[in-house]
């Protein structure tokens, strides 16, 4: 691909001095997605890392749905593989059913996503973490932070635990998740606290808001989980995975995969009594009360919303998902609710399948604050607070893949920061991870930000299955990835070639003889048909990653042209930063609404200045000279 | 290491002058992509330095005469080679060759990129630029304006009504892209394709009702404004040198004229738009004047769509012809003058003319009136004819000087911007098959083609959808992905 140079930008301030190092060169708070890839990215960097949890055996816990990826985020995991992230391998040697999503719909569109034992996937993750040179682990709370107000502003040099402890670093990356000032909801009944069975953070948040971090507050919540013993499976409709499953990560060993048992989901619905029960009791939500002033989602919403708001559908689906092959708890996907315990259970036995369904654990709604993402620059440091790294649901974000990522983005930059290296940035055409964090820092979310793949402008260049090769090159000059990726990229790019070489040279007598090539540029003709039909195809033994490659690069090259085309004419506007303090109220020329819009968003490239509905081409373009005058007048 | 810059290509039509139109090209690549369209095949070596030549150009359909003027960096606008193509004035052969240099490479130039270029190349001072840049940014949002104004009555509505049609498509589509078939159902192909099909006739009848105007042409216009019954329709009729237009209803009864009539004025070299508004004053209807009694309210309706029209068409004129009827004004210092003066509200030249002086005391217009911020003042008769050819002589002149190239540019970008989005509507109606079953030699053996009745990947189906909202929404700014969010939670029950 037609790599466009690399932007030169900036740490927003300066590194810390290098006597004050304390216990390591990086400090990870919290031991969730984002904190693990947080805490490894740092760690692959090169820089010490102490990753500080409530629970050393509560790393890398699934607080949700027992699943990875999916689309969109299917996309982010590969990415974070592809920079040598944990999820995808663990997600790997611990999934329980595997499923490429999207495949009839053309293979730009694809993602993976698994079901996950999340008893396995936790084991997996903290013995990553456990043997990874370089990773601590301390078991504690973190209750506030160490302040070095010898600055012009408070720097951040460390964090102090409830029980006293001071673990001094050159930067904190805070990955707490919901747990600030975190309440959960069941009916009429409210305890503190962002998982059931732990605790909260609220010194963090009350110091943060100190330091000058902005907060905001937010809603999500959970489904009851089931026992299986209590379900009678006869009755429903399995859902299997994939005959032959796709790993996420390009390092997993295909002939060993998948390492576990595959096990199949069940479908119920709701009915006309669920939704009936769901409208008498209604008064009773704490949304619909009152009692929850945080935003849902409009992506995940409880199973009260979907009966209120959609109330012409006669009924919803459900998912039951084994949590795990060693236990019997069954994730009820489809039925979040943080209705009174009583309430859940009768409509829960008012659906086929579940009448004599067992509670293991009520749903439950959670309200917790986040920090403001548009005081973020793109490497996720606070602007206002030096040696603070924000990563995960506490900028507002939902999902284990968005939590990953931006761990990913956090601890990588953290440790560059550290050590006065350049900063690791992706742009908006190279990668998800380039949008979500591009979206995120100019955003103030009134609902969790979860990744679509419409998000994406240059939707054909990022794909799944050219994850690897968007940025392995790109996370090996950084330190992300060791040689052995370069190595396995090289063969993947070598077989890729090899089958264009033979689709070039082939020809299909049942297509009058022409090439291979030209007869997969039809849209009706898929790759799998020629490899049957052709043993040096076969003999090749490309994965579906592979073929999707060949089949993208044989069908799509004239849209991915003018993608990439797009891409360099943009990428220009990508380059040019816009201070913050630019007083666009001095700026004469632009239109009204250009400004206020602006002034509102502060986007810090003229490349984010230009996706802002209301300004236009001809505001960009002043934006850009004006620019220039005040990078001139600056100089002179 | 300095990335090269795309070259780009717009329409960059010269203000006035109608008949031809004008094709900018500058970049890198400019002096290269020239030659590739030019017949006969010159020798590189002869777009030397600057100079002009007249050939023919190949459009990719046909071949037209076009006089060439080139200019090397740095010495050009931009700084860089610069490629100018003027041809004949008729949008579609100035919009084909667009295409053409488009299809070899060429990006389209977004409104100030040239100048913005100029002064990045140090071309043009950063004052220069700054207000040559301030003038596109204002004028593009009056166009924007004006070139609103300019359709059909009504055609605003529709192309808003059309987009909207168009986004719950690419909404539905996006959703399907973006959620698993159990959150959105499973695409309805055949469906999407009947009403993929709806909105693209829906396209075309936009574009081809644009191309019957004559503004969509780029003239600049001159509106004929003023109190009920000044005589607007009749002078309208006597200057108006109109093709197959409708004749202005004239009649005794004020409040007639109920929507913008156009008509186009001339002198030879310059072609003006004409437009006759509805009278300035808010309508009483009285019963018996028009309509039955009994409706009068919406006939309060009517007349109050037509003032916002009219308001529009004044927005949207380089120049105001402001009539007043001369017999039953009393003087200078009438305050009917300044009321009406008032609502004119214009920042374009006004010309006042002082109609109906065969029946008025024939005394020339008081001097008095000059206050009132008026570019001439014309004694005419519309029912004589005294004085018609000077006021026709001042119309076009004063619209003709005014630069009204950003919005005849801006008219020939939505031309261009409908028939983009027909193409990308053409493309996935194409990609969504014409229906179930093979087609002649779908697949080896006579097999049914996979994937679908259609032939191309839903995604890139998506993506051809996609391109022709934005073709759509290039006018009015581009949606956003949250707006198409948006529509999908509205519509589906998104989450398990």
């Amino acid at each position: 691909m037609n790599r466009p140079e690399r932007s030169s930008r900036a740490h927003p301030h300066p590194p810390p001095p290098r006597a004050d190092r304390g216990v390591a060169d990086v400090l990870v708070v919290g031991g969730g997605h984002a904190g693990i890839e947080a805490a490894s990215a740092a760690a692959r960097v090169g820089a010490s890392v102490v990753l500080i949890s409530f629970r050393a055996d509560k790393i890398g816990e699934m607080s949700c749905n027992p699943a990875i990826g999916g689309l969109g985020k299917g996309q982010l995991v590969r990415e974070v593989d592809a920079l040598g992230g944990v999820m995808g391998a663990a997600a790997d040697r611990t999934g329980i059913q595997f499923k490429m999503l999207g495949t009839g719909k053309g293979p730009a569109s694809q993602g993976p996503r698994c079901q996950s034992d999340r008893h396995l996937y936790r084991e997996d993750v903290t013995r990553v973490i456990a043997s990874t040179p370089n990773v601590r682990v301390v078991e504690g709370a973190a209750d506030g932070f160490l302040v070095d107000t010898s600055g012009e502003r408070g720097r951040v040099r460390g964090v102090r635990l409830a029980d006293g402890r001071e673990l001094a670093a050159s930067a904190v990356v805070v990955t707490t998740g919901t747990f600030l000032r975190a309440v959960m909801h069941t009916g009429e009944a409210q305890s503190a606290g962002g998982r059931i069975g732990e605790g909260t953070s609220g010194g963090l948040s009350a110091e943060m808001q100190r330091l000058g971090v902005e907060l905001g507050r937010l809603k999500t919540g959970t489904p009851p989980r089931l026992d299986a013993r209590s379900i009678e499976w006869a009755r429903l409709e399995p859902e299997r995975g994939d005959a032959q499953p796709t790993p996420f990560s390009f390092a997993t060993d295909r002939k060993t995969f998948p390492a576990l048992t595959q096990i199949a989901c069940f479908v119920t619905w709701t009915n006309a009594r669920t939704h009936e029960l769901i409208r008498a009791n209604i008064h009773r939500a704490p949304m619909y009360a009152g009692r929850i002033h945080g935003v849902g989602p409009r992506y995940c919403p409880s199973v009260e919303d979907k009966v209120m708001r959609f109330a012409d559908k006669e009924r919803h689906q459900i998912f039951l998902e084994p949590e795990s092959l060693s236990t019997d708890v069954v994730y009820a996907n489809g039925i979040s609710t943080s209705l009174p315990a009583e309430v859940q259970e009768e409509l829960v036995h008012s659906i086929e399948g579940l009448e004599r369904a067992r509670f293991l654990r009520h749903g439950y709604a959670v309200e917790y604050d986040f920090a403001l993402p548009a005081g973020l620059d793109p490497t996720l440091a606070s602007l206002t607070v030096p040696g603070l790294f924000l990563a995960g649901q506490i900028n507002g974000t939902s999902g284990y893949e968005e939590a990953a990522a931006q761990g990913l983005i956090a601890g990588a930059n953290a440790a560059l920061w550290a050590s006065d290296r350049a900063p690791f940035v992706l742009g908006r055409h190279e990668a998800y991870l380039g949008v979500l964090v591009d979206d995120l820092v100019i955003s103030r979310p009134v609902e969790p930000y979860r990744m679509f793949t419409s998000r994406a402008e240059h939707r054909l260049l990022l794909r799944a299955d050219n994850a690897d090769r968007r940025l392995v090159r790109l996370g090996h000059s950084y330190g992300l990835v060791g040689d052995a990726a370069l190595r396995r990229l090289a063969a993947r790019e070598e077989r890729i070639a090899a089958a264009q070489r033979v689709l070039a040279s082939v020809r299909a007598p049942e297509w009058g003889h022409r090439t291979l090539a030209e007869v997969l540029k039809r849209p009706e003709v898929r790759l799998g048909e020629l490899v049957a039909r052709h043993a040096e195809l076969a003999a090749l033994e490309l994965d579906l990653d592979d073929a999707t490659a060949v089949e993208v690069d044989a069908k799509y090259a004239g849209y991915i042209a003018r993608e990439e085309r797009d891409v360099e004419r943009l990428r220009h506007q990508e380059d040019v930063e816009i201070p913050l303090d630019l007083d666009y109220a001095s700026l004469a020329g632009l239109a009204n609404e250009a400004r206020a819009k602006l002034a509102a968003q502060r986007p810090r490239t003229l490349g984010a200045a230009s996706r802002i509905a209301g300004v236009r081409p001809p505001d960009v373009a002043l934006l850009a000279v004006h620019l220039a005058r005040r990078r001139r007048e600056r100089k002179s | 290491m300095v990335a090269v810059r795309p070259t780009i290509v717009a329409i960059a039509t010269p203000a006035g002058g109608g008949e031809r139109a004008l094709v900018r090209l500058s970049g890198s690549r400019a002096k290269e992509l020239a030659l590739d369209v030019a017949t006969p095949k010159l020798d590189p070596s002869a777009l030397a330095g600057r100079g002009v030549r007249d050939l023919r150009v190949h459009d990719g359909r046909g071949e037209q005469p076009a006089r060439i003027v080139w200019f090397s960096a740095p010495r050009s606008y931009t700084g860089e080679d610069t490629v100018e193509f003027h041809v004949a004035g008729a949008p579609p052969l100035a919009r084909a060759l667009v295409a053409r240099l488009e299809a070899l490479g060429a990006s389209p130039a977004e409104p100030g990129e040239f100048t913005r270029r100029a002064f990045e190349n140090g071309r043009l001072s950063l004052d220069q630029a700054e207000a040559v840049l301030a003038l596109v940014e204002a004028q593009s949002r009056e166009a924007a304006r004006a070139a609103e104004a300019l359709l059909a009555p009504g055609a605003s509505r529709e192309h808003e009504r059309v987009r909207e049609a168009l986004a719950d498509l690419v909404a539905l589509g996006v959703a399907s892209l973006d959620f698993a078939e159990h959150e959105t159902g499973d695409v309805p192909v055949e469906a999407l394709r009947v009403d993929v099909e709806r909105v693209l006739a829906d396209v075309r009848a936009l574009a081809s009702a644009g191309a019957r105007r004559p503004a969509e042409r780029g003239h600049a216009r001159a509106a004929l404004a003023g109190a009920p019954n000044a005589g607007k329709s009749s002078l309208f009729n006597r200057l108006a040198r109109r093709g197959d237009a409708v004749r202005a209803l004239v009649s005794p009864h004020a409040g007639t004229t109920r929507d913008p009539l156009v008509g186009e004025l001339g002198d030879g070299r310059f072609t003006v738009e004409l437009v006759d508004t509805p009278g300035l004053e808010p309508l009483t209807s009285e019963p018996g004047d028009i309509g039955e009694p009994g409706d009068t309210g919406e006939i309060g309706d009517i007349g109050a769509a037509a003032q916002e029209l009219g308001l529009a068409a004044r927005r949207s004129a380089a120049v105001i012809v402001w009539v007043v009827d001369a017999t039953t004004i009393s003087g200078g210092d009438d305050p009917r003058l300044a009321a009406e003066r008032q609502a004119l509200g214009a920042t374009v030249p006004v010309l006042l003319a002082w109609n109906k002086i065969d029946r008025a005391s024939a005394a020339p217009p008081p001097r008095e009136l000059t206050p009132l911020g008026l570019a001439a003042i014309l004694p005419v008769s519309a029912v004589s004819g005294v004085g018609l050819d000077a006021l026709a002589t001042e119309v076009v002149q004063r619209a003709s000087a005014v630069e009204t190239g950003l919005s005849r540019e801006l008219v020939v970008r939505r031309a261009a911007a409908l028939e983009r989005a027909v193409g990308a509507l053409e493309a996935a109606c194409a990609g969504l098959g014409t229906g179930r079953g093979a087609r002649p030699g779908a697949g080896p053996d006579g097999r049914a083609a996979s994937g679908g009745a259609g032939g191309l990947a839903f995604d890139l189906v998506v993506e051809h959808l996609r391109d022709a909202l934005d073709a759509l929404d290039e006018l009015s700014g581009r949606g956003t992905p949250e707006e198409l969010l948006e529509r999908i939670f509205a519509r589906f029950c998104i989450g398990k």
